[in-house]
């Protein structure tokens, strides 16, 4: 059975590949990342979370561009799919519904 | 410049565990990574922070066996599927798969039992704390380049000056025993006890025996304790509680009254020290014994611990200092004395001095097992390796079809190392098991007695052995048959060929030589132990009956009268034909001492037995004279007569044809006159050369007193002699044996180990036989059509015979011979450890040779009995 949750870190690096867009990959992914979250993961834990973000359907990947900075391995580029935008969407209307109801935050 | 790289080895860590899928990406990304902080942050960081990414990318989801269940289970369902072929083949051939299983369980269980037995001998006096640290002094005396005296005793004074001289020396114990047995009195019985030992009161620091009752620091601290074991104290005091208890100890020097200061526990099989009574070296210290001899009697075993890290070697060779030191006066031109050291592990296997506290153990007896042991082990697998080869051809069809249908060799391996591990992992828990619940029963049978290790690591280390073997002799017969051509087999065509025909001939040619030299072997020492065991002792031993004297004198009488009249009163009887007393008899320990100038010839000592015999010990024993006459009543002068056996006579230096009758010996001031030779005769043991015996007469206190019964009504005249040695001496128990029983018990030893090795070179021809067996089979299925040929073109039983024979002609002779050249080196060389032995005999190399051929020649004339049924119609007809 495949688990549909998104975690806290999968939702981030799902938002990261949507700013990204066409240039998703690993490299990238990490850069985007550190920039908007201070917080710079390691390369094995960010694939960890794109394997499972690919299980789940949320993104899908294709391999090409291969370059000699890379020492002449290919890249995999990651894109967000209907079924990962909307559960993205969901996500964040749960949130925006859940913190309103918190009295103390005054929002 | 060139760019600079990153490290290369955790690519290759990475291409191990990763799968490539995962392994590409994940490997650019960190090289990429890895370009862009050489800009930002130099190299060597960037090389440190690239091998963390590249280390921290192996997570479940990159391993090559994740996400691949499907794969794992169907790899599950193929061992499962191999299992069940195994069990279907074993089913399916069950002659051969018996004979092989059969083998392998008999074979594991006999080296199974060998292992055990020796890793108990080889482990005695191991459960002592500091075995690896306490070594025995013994006592070594040259004397023109020969060893005068080699003991496991040593001075009294040794041990505590050794203790203050040498810093490295941090503990010493020390035993001594009286040559014969104490009396022990509980006011209500006497008891006879062998070997009561004086020890030292450190006795419970050097070993680690259970103090079960009492303080192990004082209990024999002071004169006049005794520290008994359980049994003993129970034999005592009954249930009743032994501590404070009084026992009146009485022997050859002296008595006294003891408390009880301590039970311990009972003897340990697996110690040298077999003990059941510890007196406080203080009690003998208050008898004058060995006041003025201190330095100069070498009757105590004497045990010393050393620091870590002393070098024992370098500790002997200057220990010697104070016996240059205490024993000058001892050591002259040509005499020189030292210490031997002994670690106390090897004392049980390695020592043989004069004075051992038990017969010891013998290292060669053991190895000579081991050896056998691991003989059985080689013949139970080439037995394996023939017999799996054999069936081979039984599987070939199944590998041709497993190789149409797609598997690689790689994939056959286990298929076949499958079936031999089971078979070899059954074989082994059965004969495992087979050990556990049979050693009772054999200890009753062989009277060998040893415990199993409960080494959890030596049982996985003889798992271990069995499994590496099981492994490397399936190795062939599985390359043999993953070899198989699909083509040719599923034609129905399973030739080997001329392939392995050089090994198996090697293996053949092995088993034979194994098998010869276990046989051969076994006839030269049963042999040997036959000639032992037939040979003359030299002295009577029948119906002579040996009473342990009495050692309490009567209160209203003196010792000797006492005796007198015991001895007249006995000879009373008709059934008793003549009554003598003895210091030792044969089999029981002579005294050792040395005897000092020769005739005028003031010479150097000379190391001796002695035995104080009464009058009638020569006739009693049937002794023969070379010249002289025995001691005689009527002689006066016959107090200060010795007789010598011959040994002795070479001993001091005499002639063969010296006459010394009436020749005189001073021995510390005393003069001897020679009245007698004796013939030589095996006082001790068969094993050991005649001992140099001098008998004086000394009417002191006996150790033995001998008498020649009839044997009618021997109830009767038991009976009757207890009756009369109570009346004379009420205080001592009567307590005999039979002369003939004592050398029994030792030939029964040897007779044991005989038995034993004949067993297991019986098991090791039954194994060869199956070998051959197996191989032959082998053989005919290799060659059905060959044979089929040969029928028709005419052969007739006796060809067939002979063609068969024929493949084994060149390894048997080869082998026989070479079994031959090793048992005539090794036979002469163990026969020459024994002073008295046969020579080698033809028979020792021709009976295992018979033996050999005419197992093969029954094994042959099996099989050419089924080549003869096969059909050349049937054979000839495929293809």
């Amino acid at each position: 059975m495949k688990s549909t949750n998104l975690g806290a870190f999968e939702e981030i690096v799902l938002m990261v590949i949507g700013i990204l867009g066409q240039n998703a990959y690993g490299v990238t992914i990490i850069e985007e990342l550190e920039k908007q979250t201070k917080h710079r993961p390691s390369v094995g834990s960010l694939h960890a979370a794109l394997h499972r973000l690919e299980n789940k359907g949320f993104v899908e990947s294709k391999e090409s561009g291969a370059t000699a900075e890379r020492g002449g391995r290919r890249k995999r580029y990651y894109k967000i799919t209907a079924t990962g935008k909307s559960t993205l969407v969901k996500a964040h209307e749960l949130r925006d519904v859940l913190i309103k109801l918190i009295p103390d935050l005054g929002i | 410049m060139s760019a600079p790289i990153p490290p290369k080895w955790p690519f290759w860590i990475l291409s191990k565990v990763c799968s490539d899928r995962q392994l590409e990406i994940l490997y650019g990304d960190a090289i990429e990574i890895f370009q862009r902080r050489v800009m930002t942050k130099g190299v060597g960081k960037a090389r440190l922070l690239f091998i963390r990414d590249t280390l921290s990318s192996i997570k479940y989801f990159s391993l090559k066996w994740s996400g691949n269940q499907r794969s794992l289970a169907s790899t599950l369902a193929i061992y499962k599927n191999y299992l069940k072929l195994t069990l279907r083949s074993f089913s399916k051939n069950r002659l051969a798969t018996n004979i092989n299983f059969f083998g392998l369980v008999v074979g594991f269980f006999a080296a199974l039992l060998i292992a055990q037995y020796a890793i108990y001998e080889m482990n005695y006096d191991h459960f002592h704390e500091d075995y690896d640290r306490t070594y025995r002094v013994s006592f070594k005396r040259v004397q023109n380049n020969q060893i005068a005296f080699h003991g496991a005793t040593t001075f009294l004074p040794v041990g505590p000056t050794l203790l203050e001289e040498f810093p490295e020396v941090y503990n010493q114990s020390r035993f001594y025993y009286p040559f014969a047995h104490g009396v022990f009195n509980d006011r209500e019985k006497a008891h006879h006890i062998e070997k009561p030992v004086f020890v030292d009161e450190t006795f419970f620091e050097v070993f680690s025996f259970k103090l079960l009752e009492g303080d192990s620091e004082s209990a024999l601290a002071q004169p006049n304790s005794v520290v008994l074991s359980e049994t003993l104290a129970k034999k005592f005091f009954g249930s009743k509680d032994a501590l404070g208890r009084q026992l009146r100890f009485s022997f050859e020097d002296g008595a006294a009254e003891l408390i009880v200061t301590g039970v311990m526990q009972n003897r340990r099989s697996d110690s040298h020290l077999q003990l059941d009574v510890l007196m406080s070296m203080k009690t003998l210290r208050q008898w004058p014994t060995f006041k003025s001899s201190e330095w100069s009697l070498p009757f105590f075993h004497t045990y010393i611990q050393l620091k870590d890290g002393t070098n024992p070697q370098v500790f002997e060779n200057k220990s010697g200092v104070i016996l240059e030191k205490f024993r000058k006066e001892n050591i002259g031109d040509g005499i020189s004395e030292s210490f031997i050291l002994q670690p106390l592990q090897d004392i049980h296997l390695d020592s043989h001095l004069t004075f051992e506290l038990e017969e010891n153990g013998n290292r060669q007896a053991i190895n000579f097992l081991i050896l056998i042991a691991i003989l059985i082990l080689v013949i139970v697998y080439l037995n394996f390796i023939n017999l799996t080869t054999a069936l081979s051809s039984l599987h070939a069809k199944e590998v041709g079809i497993r190789k149409v249908m797609g598997s690689h060799r790689k994939q056959l391996i286990p298929r076949f190392l499958i079936e031999a591990l089971v078979m070899n992992v059954i074989a082994f828990l059965i004969a495992s098991v087979a050990v556990v619940l049979s050693l009772d029963y054999i200890t009753a049978l062989t009277g060998i007695y040893f415990e199993l290790t409960t080494d959890l690591s030596l049982w996985s280390m003889f798992f271990g052995v069995v499994m590496l073997g099981a492994v490397i002799s399936t190795l062939y017969p599985t390359i043999v048959l993953t070899a198989y051509e699909p083509i040719t087999v599923l034609r129905g065509k399973f030739s080997l060929g001329d392939k392995g025909s050089l090994l198996r001939r090697i293996l053949i040619s092995t088993q034979f030589a194994i098998t010869v030299a276990m046989i051969g072997g076994m006839i030269l020492i049963s042999q040997q132990t036959d000639f032992l065991l037939t040979k003359d002792l030299g002295f009577k031993s029948e119906q002579l009956l040996v009473i342990s004297a009495p050692q309490e004198v009567s209160e209203n009488g003196d010792y000797l009268s006492s005796l007198r009249s015991f001895e007249n009163g006995a000879l009373n009887r008709a059934s008793i034909h003549s009554f003598t007393s003895s210091s030792s008899v044969p089999g029981k320990v002579l005294s050792s001492g040395t005897i000092g100038g020769v005739g005028d010839k003031n010479e150097e000592e000379v190391s001796l037995y002695f035995n104080s015999v009464s009058y009638g010990y020569f006739e009693t024993y049937g002794l023969t004279f070379l010249s002289g006459r025995p001691f005689s009543r009527s002689v006066l002068s016959d107090q200060q007569g010795i007789i010598l056996n011959h040994a002795a006579l070479q001993s001091l230096g005499y002639g063969e044809n010296d006459n010394v009758i009436g020749e005189k010996i001073i021995d510390r001031g005393t003069e001897f006159e020679i009245i007698g030779i004796v013939n030589n005769y095996h006082h001790s043991s068969l094993k050991t050369s005649y001992e140099p015996i001098i008998f004086v007469l000394r009417p002191a206190r006996p150790l033995y007193l001998s008498l020649n019964v009839s044997t009618s009504n021997l109830e009767i005249t038991l009976e009757e002699l207890a009756r009369e040695m109570k009346l004379h001496f009420p205080a001592d128990p009567f307590e005999y044996f039979f002369l003939d029983q004592v050398f029994d018990q030792e030939f029964k030893a040897e007779l044991r180990y005989g038995d034993l090795l004949k067993g297991f070179s019986f098991l090791a021809v039954i194994l060869a036989a199956l070998g051959l067996f197996g191989l032959s089979s082998f053989l005919i299925t290799q060659r059905t059509k060959e044979i089929g040929i040969r029928k028709v073109l005419g052969a007739t039983p006796a060809n067939l015979f002979s063609f068969l024979s024929s493949f084994f002609l060149v390894p048997m002779v080869s082998g026989g011979f070479l079994a031959c050249a090793g048992l005539y080196y090794f036979g002469s060389i163990w026969l020459r450890s024994f002073p008295f032995r046969i020579e080698l005999q033809w028979l020792v190399f021709l009976a295992p040779l018979a033996t050999v051929l005419l197992m093969t020649g029954i094994t042959m004339v099996v099989q050419t009995i089924k080549a003869q049924r096969i059909l050349p119609a049937e054979t000839l007809k495929n293809e």
